[in-house]
């Protein structure tokens, strides 16, 4: 069967990085835990300056939803996640000035 | 005379080509959290850099010490783009580095250190001149226990928080060419 129609594309990709960067290892400046989550509580920390920076965690369903938004201005500390967030798999990302620095993948078992 | 010609044109063609390289990297934005605690001043920067050409340049950096690098502990510098550590070097009173910027892109850098408390804290910040434009925006915070005595700032702040235990003081700056550095005075 012949396709209606065929779409060629060029693709490049370009990630370039210095030597000695290559050779260092990643770096996560966001942790998480527990992991699971029981209780719907979390605890964070975040290695990176946020009270000089417009800082909050981000939950994101597993269809790429964003269900919750939390405002931070420590570095550590406790979040409760929305009362009606259903057990399963969530990513919780770190904003800081409208950037992603940092992702979690997390599972909420229980309440 | 036409041998004396040729040097100079070779200089100024030098000159022009360094100002260049110099003028297609910007350092446009910085936030930095300081705070000061009974045994140190800690630093915790967020720079963000700009390479408006169309090529990727690898660019080094010479973060200077308001002291001497020995008495400066638990440095840590990150490529928050790509999520990474930067190797340094320890210079007498600076760390060098280079990180990779891509073409049309920006990369932003997390340096953060520890210096001993001392009743003069100070941060350089004139360094921003050698780049040859302001910063877009700088935002600082200090975050000190609410016993420690503060006698003055060479910047004052815009605003002041009092939480249970702690003071937070808050500059925010836009098209900031700083002439003096930040200094925080204490009463030991």
């Amino acid at each position: 069967m012949m396709p209606d129609s065929v779409i060629t594309l060029d693709i490049h990709i370009q990630k370039i990085t210095a030597v000695d960067e290559i050779k260092s290892n990643p770096v996560s400046v966001f942790q998480v835990s527990p992991n699971p989550i029981k209780n719907l509580f979390f605890n964070y920390n975040v290695s990176i300056p946020i009270k000089s920076s417009v800082s909050y965690i981000e939950l994101i369903s597993s269809s790429g939803q964003r269900i919750g938004l939390f405002p931070i201005t420590e570095n550590t500390g406790k979040i409760r996640l929305p009362a009606n967030t259903t057990n399963g798999t969530y990513t919780l990302r770190l904003m800081v000035n409208n950037k992603n620095y940092g992702t979690s993948k997390i599972i909420v078992a229980g309440k | 005379m036409k041998k004396h010609i040729l040097s100079l044109f070779s200089l100024f063609i030098s000159v022009s080509v360094y100002l260049q390289a110099q003028n297609q990297i910007s350092f446009f934005e910085e936030h930095i959290d300081f705070s000061l605690d009974k045994e140190y001043f800690i630093i915790n920067g967020i720079y963000s850099f700009l390479n408006d050409t169309e090529r990727n340049i690898k660019q080094q950096i010479i973060f200077p010490f308001a002291s001497n690098t020995e008495t400066i502990d638990s440095i840590k510098i990150i490529n928050l783009t790509l999520s990474r550590n930067i190797p340094f070097k320890r210079l007498e009173n600076s760390v060098l580095f280079n990180f990779m910027l891509p073409a049309k892109d920006t990369v932003d850098v997390n340096i953060f250190y520890k210096q001993k408390i001392s009743t003069v804290n100070k941060y350089i910040i004139t360094s921003t001149q050698s780049w040859g434009k302001p910063l877009m925006k700088a935002v600082y915070t200090l975050t000190t226990d609410k016993s420690l005595k503060i006698k003055s700032f060479s910047y004052l702040p815009d605003s002041t928080k009092e939480t249970v235990n702690n003071r937070l003081y808050f500059w925010e700056k836009q098209h900031f060419m700083p002439k003096i550095d930040f200094e925080i005075i204490i009463d030991k």
